[in-house]
């Protein structure tokens, strides 16, 4: 058991850190103003190598593993959590892609994913259904050699960004998944929504009127569509829960910097003990999700199911953020409440955690029922 | 080495275009009492064309001796040619202290002589004190942004030298005095001439004497954006003053880096410095500290600012500055 | 075009505590990185390099730890990476460090062009760029906020109160880069495995050089630290000026009458 990183780890939050600093800190309060990360940055992303960290480098990807994606993700979402979650979405299509792909589709889509050419998004969620697959409407008829399929999808990350979407719809025999080119006739996109927090995140509905998907682009097997779901969404909670890691370690760097910069009566905050707890409690909380979320990272490199645990690893680290952007919320005072501070924004982006990727309740269903079976 | 042969404080006689800089009548100010408690006399070293009236002035500002090499060529600063014949007065009479304004050309200049003679120079000192009894001059100066002070010593070398952060400390009071301006040769030869200045391209941006202005409002993160920051140099016109910047600020793009106030910028001792929307970070307080009259303009009550200003308003920014320029405005115009 | 860059590791912050027993620095938990105008010297050196192609080597004086520095300097884009480390290199001042520093400068032989940042974030002497010229006997350039070489001829700005200057040199020659000069790049993930993985960091001791120890480290240095404490400002006695926004503006305004400073 070895509980650091290594020293090409370390470079890697280093570089990233330096990256995120230099060119996604000075930038965050705008993105969440205008809802839009400016263009400038995707070029800056590809330039790094972040799309395809853990994928074989035949494929274009890093040949890494996914402790390197999280520790980017991580301090990635420091300076931006909409950014960070451009890239957590993203990961979803590849992922796809290496668990259930054909040796055809991933030579053919990988590399443009794993190069950032491609955004990838993952349409699953619909007007009517939370996480029941029973509830889906979107078709996927047969037609000849193709499918058509029909209808819409709802809060799509990166849905209005070029590249690769992973669709689910029903078929005669359950749900199946399908790879679907974002520039396809009859995909479009709504607005994207206005949200409280990751503002920028580009989250829209998805409309599908008579989309033709050849069969060759049908991905894992037809009809166990909700099966591969329950698995890539464990992926998708382990790159959220690196995300809201990273809104964790920024409350804790935000309220040491306030405590330490802020006086009253003379002497600097950080000498009363109800602030020394709240900064106390909230690196406790965030380095007990470090730990979950850099374990999960562990597992899911080593192949296997990690639907339990990442289970656990997400509802801990969304009850995290949440709870310790309040704490450092606190720690600022009123301040704490104006849009001057970041924690304002941070309190805002953290909340998504306990909806996003399964709500806190499902995932308290799924831990107790791998317990209690 | 025997450290008794070594008798007297020199001072360089930093000149650019003809023209003292002030610095260097710093510097004679401290290494006049220096000289004085030490019993020793006080030398200028100036090197320059023309230059029989600084000469003068730097006996009116507390030299006992100058000693001046009069040649076309030391004009212009050159780091060989500088280098070269400074040393070589130190070589021939072994002054135990030499001080030199940290200043571009003295931040070039004092390391190489200090590599040449084989001793030791401190940089960027804030204050300068003196062991009668060992002879060992203290050199306090700011490391790690002004987070921490650092005094150092050169025992077993000399002469001990430093360089000193100009506005820090004081000329006396111009008089005339008596002292003796004594000759040196230039003796430059071709291979001292390895770096040419082709042109020189003077940026009115560049902040010509924050470190002298009287007067200086300073804007930090809590102005918000470039053009307050306009509005800011509006305020200053109105007030006759400088405008100077937090490094935040800077970073920012909000000004320029000459204007940068701090640690890693400029040090002032203005009469009226007025800090708006500066927090009062460490690495920006030991650069205005010595302001005499500091007032301090921020929305939050909290802020260590506060408490090395004299006057405090927590406002916002936004609102009181363009009020404050038309009340000027109005004060102004009923004169 | 053989160019050499000199590095140091620094703490990455300026927020460094005291022990308040010994009164030492604490270093345990800061973080590191490369001195930023290292960094941009560095950068400088790898685009002469894509201009009039050449050898990129780094050099750094530092403690076992400061092989992280030169990774990240590999990563980024340097050929070839020299930790020059040793117990008797330790309490090394400006003078014993431009020692060390040229003495193995000398050992690597020819070169085109040294480059060093002109100053460190926690020292901040800009001391070791000049006294290293000295010992090499070269020309040097310092405050450098643009560099540009045709043939022989090395041309820079060198920043000063009033302005700029252009100047000119032959090579060999010293520059010394402030951060204006340019913005240094960030290396990929790819990259970053590489330097770890597949290149070398030498390591160069006293020995090896060929070095006296009374002629380096804390022995070679000409200056002892006699004091490090925390400054203390303040004075405490500020006057809060209240009321509307009109109040607080002539409030001011009567305070700067009273003090004639308008």
């Amino acid at each position: 058991m070895e509980f650091k990183l290594t020293k090409e780890q370390e470079a890697i939050t280093r570089m990233i850190r330096e990256f995120a600093e230099k060119k996604l800190a000075p930038i965050a309060t705008q993105i969440d103003r205008d809802a839009k990360i400016p263009p400038d940055i995707h070029p800056e992303l590809r330039k790094l190598k972040l799309f395809g960290i853990p994928y074989d480098k035949k494929y274009g990807g890093g040949g890494e593993s996914y402790i390197e994606l999280v520790l980017v993700i991580e301090e990635v979402a420091k300076a931006s959590a909409a950014v960070s979650v451009r890239l957590a979405a993203h990961y979803l299509a590849p992922i796809s892609l290496s668990l259930y792909g054909t040796e055809e589709q991933k030579e053919q889509c990988l590399p443009k994913l794993c190069s950032g050419e491609d955004i990838g998004s993952l349409a699953f969620t619909e007007a009517a259904t939370g996480s029941d697959p029973e509830a889906i409407t979107t078709m996927a008829e047969l037609s000849g050699d193709d499918y058509i399929l029909n209808g819409s999808k709802r809060f799509i990350t990166n849905a209005p960004l070029d590249g690769l979407a992973i669709i689910f719809a029903k078929t005669d025999n359950g749900v199946t998944a399908f790879i679907v080119n974002k520039n396809q006739p009859g995909y479009s996109t709504s607005k994207p929504w206005e949200m409280m927090g990751l503002r920028g995140g580009q989250v829209a509905d998805i409309q599908l009127k008579d989309v033709r998907i050849p069969k060759a682009n049908l991905l894992g097997p037809e009809g166990k569509g909700y099966r591969m779901l329950t698995e890539l969404i464990a992926y998708g909670k382990l790159d959220m829960s690196a995300c809201l890691l990273g809104i964790g370690g920024a409350a804790l760097d935000e309220a040491i910097k306030y405590a330490k910069e802020t006086t009253a009566r003379g002497k600097p905050i950080a000498n009363f003990q109800t602030i020394q707890w709240l900064v106390a409690d909230i690196e406790t909380q965030v380095e007990a999700a470090r730990w979950l979320v850099y374990r999960l990272a562990y597992l899911a490199s080593q192949g296997g199911d990690i639907r339990h645990q990442s289970a656990l690893t997400k509802l801990f680290a969304s009850e995290m953020a949440t709870e310790v952007t309040s704490k450092a919320l606190q720690v600022h005072g009123s301040y704490g409440y104006t849009k001057e501070f970041k924690i304002e924004r941070l309190y805002r982006d953290a909340r998504v955690g306990e909806i996003i990727e399964g709500v806190s309740e499902i995932q308290r269903v799924i831990i107790a029922a791998s317990l209690l079976r | 080495m025997s450290l008794n042969e070594y008798r007297g404080v020199w001072v360089f006689a930093e000149q650019n275009d003809g023209r003292l800089r002030r610095v260097s009548l710093e510097l004679l100010g401290k290494g006049r009492e220096l000289a004085d408690r030490l019993r020793v006399d006080l030398v200028a070293i100036l090197l320059g064309e023309d230059a029989g009236k600084l000469c003068t002035e730097l006996i009116d500002y507390g030299a006992d001796k100058v000693l001046w090499a009069d040649d076309p060529e030391l004009r212009c600063y050159r780091t060989d040619t500088y280098t070269k014949i400074i040393a070589s007065q130190i070589m021939e009479h072994k002054p135990e202290i030499l001080l030199v304004g940290a200043t571009y050309v003295g931040r070039d200049l004092a390391p190489r002589i200090a590599r040449r003679l084989g001793t030791g120079l401190s940089a960027d000192c804030t204050s300068l004190d003196i062991d009668e009894e060992t002879r060992l001059l203290q050199q306090t100066c700011p490391a790690f942004g002004g987070n921490l002070m650092v005094t150092i010593l050169t025992p077993k070398e000399r002469p001990q030298m430093a360089t000193v952060q100009p506005g820090v400390m004081q000329p006396l009071q111009k008089s005339t005095r008596k002292g003796e301006i004594i000759s040196i040769p230039a003796d430059i030869e071709h291979k001292d001439m390895r770096v040419s200045r082709l042109r020189v391209i003077e940026e009115t941006r560049r902040g010509i004497g924050l470190e002298q202005a009287e007067r200086i409002v300073s804007g930090g993160m809590g102005i918000g954006s470039v053009e307050n920051f306009k509005m800011l140099g509006k305020l200053a016109e109105l007030l006759g003053a400088e405008v100077g910047a937090t490094r935040n600020a800077v970073e920012a793009g909000w000004a320029s880096s000459d204007r940068m106030i701090g640690q890693t910028g400029k040090t002032v001792r203005p009469t009226l410095y007025i800090a708006c929307g500066i927090s009062g970070a460490i690495q920006h307080i030991v650069g205005m500290k010595d302001s005499e009259l500091t007032i301090a303009i921020s929305k939050d009550p909290k802020a260590p600012i506060f408490q090395i200003a004299d006057y405090g308003i927590v406002a916002d920014l936004h609102q009181l500055i363009p009020l404050l320029i038309q009340e000027l405005l109005r004060y102004k115009g009923a004169r | 075009m053989n160019i050499i860059v000199c590095l140091k590791q620094v703490p990455g912050t300026n927020d460094v505590r005291l022990d308040p027993e010994t009164g030492s620095l604490i270093r345990e938990g800061v973080p590191s990185i490369i001195n930023p105008e290292d960094r941009n010297a560095l950068e400088k050196a790898l685009l002469l390099r894509e201009e009039h192609g050449g050898n990129v080597v780094v050099i750094s004086m530092g403690p076992p730890q400061a092989e992280v520095a030169l990774r990240d300097a590999l990563a980024i884009g340097a050929d070839e990476a020299i930790l020059l480390c040793d117990k008797a290199f330790a309490g090394a001042d400006t003078l014993a460090t431009s020692f060390t520093l040229g003495s193995a400068i000398k050992k690597l032989g020819h070169f085109d062009l040294v480059l060093c940042g002109t100053k460190t974030l926690d020292g901040n002497t800009g001391q070791v760029g000049p006294q290293l010229a000295e010992l090499l006997d070269l020309p040097q350039i310092t405050y450098a906020r643009r560099v540009e070489i045709q043939g022989e001829i090395l041309k820079a700005e060198r920043v000063f109160e009033e302005g700029y200057e252009l100047m000119e040199t032959r090579l060999p020659a010293l520059v010394t880069v402030t951060r204006e000069i340019n913005e240094p790049r960030i290396p990929s993930i790819d990259q970053i495995m590489q330097s770890y993985r597949e290149k070398e960091v030498k390591t160069w001791g006293a020995a090896y050089l060929g070095l006296y120890e009374h002629s380096v480290g804390l022995d070679g240095s000409a200056t002892k630290m006699s004091k490090i404490y925390k400054p203390e400002f303040g004075k405490g006695k500020v006057e809060f000026i209240e009321g509307s926004m009109e109040d607080m503006a002539q409030g001011l305004l009567a305070k700067l009458k009273e003090r004639n400073l308008i």
